[in-house]
């Protein structure tokens, strides 16, 4: 009984921390997104 | 409700949890975060390497140095004012904040290739919108003003605005509409890209956090100029600025291509009514006008120095008397130009030597002290706020 509540706590703990990652990746990702594909190249003239 | 519908609604209330708890650390680092031990910034640190410092970022370099009493030296503009030709420890806005003591404090917020208008220019206008003491420094060549949106510096004009960080000056907001009205389709949709990510950022804070790890814990982008360690911290990458060659070594390679460039600063912009003498084209110094007028709201013109930027002697004394002749005039007329729109501005480099420079138009060390010299004299002179 008690290991069966440790394993369901356990995987309600692991859905957690993965949508709070999945989450924290969006962020990155708008972070991403919006970074220029190439870098600035400086030219002195 | 069974363990199976708990678990997936665990996980769809953890998403949006996990997001904002990224948007609230975002928030939190527009406020504090900023490079260690700032002197500028270099590659590193810079486009170059695909590190976008965020406008907060760069508003935290001068509010973290400022305190009441000292007045903020902000300078802004191009790879001249950044130091090309110094290393960091030679670098010339170290001189400069010798030389004015601690009642001032000097943030070097230039940016290689960057118009006078951009990155540091908006941050003394912020400083100058919540009421602070500052100066504006910044340098150009004549003619040259540009625009705040539009180059590689543009987004920081965008984040300014998005978070409602300037001066509200309509001219600039006029003269920016009708550029991106005849602007092409990918200008005009790189634009519009660059306002969403602002307007994003405004909400979301995803520049500052993101900009804040790859600074402090590691980058995530592989980038050409930090390409065998991309992933490392961008706070272990040092400033790699060297100071000029020895004299013997300067100036020689492509001498032509040099000149060709030294004569083009003046030759588009006067025109001769006879043996030195010369005639200003008015498009030109009109169109300068405007583009001051518009992109620098009056508050922040009447706390800018602007410097225009000769080039080095040892190009100009291989122009002919004429050549100089009309270089002499358009600087002189150009200087005016700011004048009138109430600013100060100076030439610079005119009675320095080949020594003095690094390469056409950077200064070497010794450059860079004379440049300290003269802007402590003009900032001094400069009336209080």
């Amino acid at each position: 009984m008690n290991s069966s509540r440790i394993r369901q706590s356990g995987a309600l703990a692991l859905r957690l921390l993965l949508g709070l990652a999945i989450g924290v990746f969006i962020h990155y990702l708008l972070y991403r997104l919006f970074l220029p594909v190439q870098p600035f190249i400086y030219v002195a003239f | 409700m069974s363990h199976a519908k708990l678990k997936a609604l665990v996980f769809l209330v953890a998403i949006p949890l996990g997001f904002a708890l990224a948007v609230w650390l975002g928030r939190d680092a527009a406020r504090y975060a900023k490079p260690d031990k700032f002197v500028r910034f270099h590659p590193g640190i810079a486009p170059e390497s695909l590190f976008y410092p965020p406008f907060s970022t760069l508003e935290n370099l001068a509010l973290a140095r400022w305190s009441p009493g000292r007045t903020l030296v902000i300078i802004g503009g191009n790879s001249i004012l950044n130091g090309v030709g110094q290393s960091d420890q030679n670098l010339w806005s170290r001189r400069l904040q010798e030389e004015l003591g601690e009642r001032y404090v000097v943030v070097n917020l230039s940016f290689r290739g960057a118009l006078p208008c951009e990155a540091g220019a908006l941050v003394a206008e912020t400083l100058i919108k919540r009421g602070l003491p500052v100066i504006l420094i910044s340098s150009t060549a004549p003619a040259t003003v540009g625009r705040v949106a539009g180059g590689t510096y543009g987004y920081l004009y965008y984040e300014a605005q998005a978070h409602n960080r300037l001066i509200h000056h309509p001219a600039r907001d006029a003269n920016l509409a009708a550029w991106e009205e005849t602007a092409t389709p990918s200008v005009r949709e790189q634009q519009a890209e660059l306002r969403r990510a602002a307007a994003l950022d405004s909400w979301f804070h995803f520049q500052a956090l993101w900009h804040h790890i790859g600074y402090r814990y590691g980058f995530t982008t592989w980038t050409q100029v930090t390409r065998n360690r991309f992933w490392r911290p961008r706070d272990t990458i040092l400033d790699e600025g060297t100071d000029a060659r020895p004299l013997g070594d300067r100036f020689r390679e492509q001498l032509d291509a040099e000149l060709t460039i030294t004569r083009a600063f003046s030759a588009g912009l006067a025109e001769s009514t006879g043996p030195l003498s010369w005639r200003v084209y008015t498009p030109q110094t009109g169109l300068t006008g405007e583009l001051i007028d518009a992109m620098f709201p009056p508050a922040v013109r009447a706390r800018t120095i602007m410097l225009l930027n000769q080039n080095a002697p040892y190009y100009r004394s291989r122009l002919s008397p004429a050549e100089r002749s009309r270089d002499d005039f358009v600087f002189a007329t150009y200087e005016q130009v700011w004048r009138d729109r109430g600013v100060v501005c100076h030439s610079v480099g005119a009675n320095f030597t080949d020594e003095d420079y690094a390469d056409r138009t950077h200064l070497a060390p010794s450059g860079g002290r004379k440049l300290a010299q003269l802007l402590a004299e003009y900032i001094r002179q400069f009336s209080p706020p």
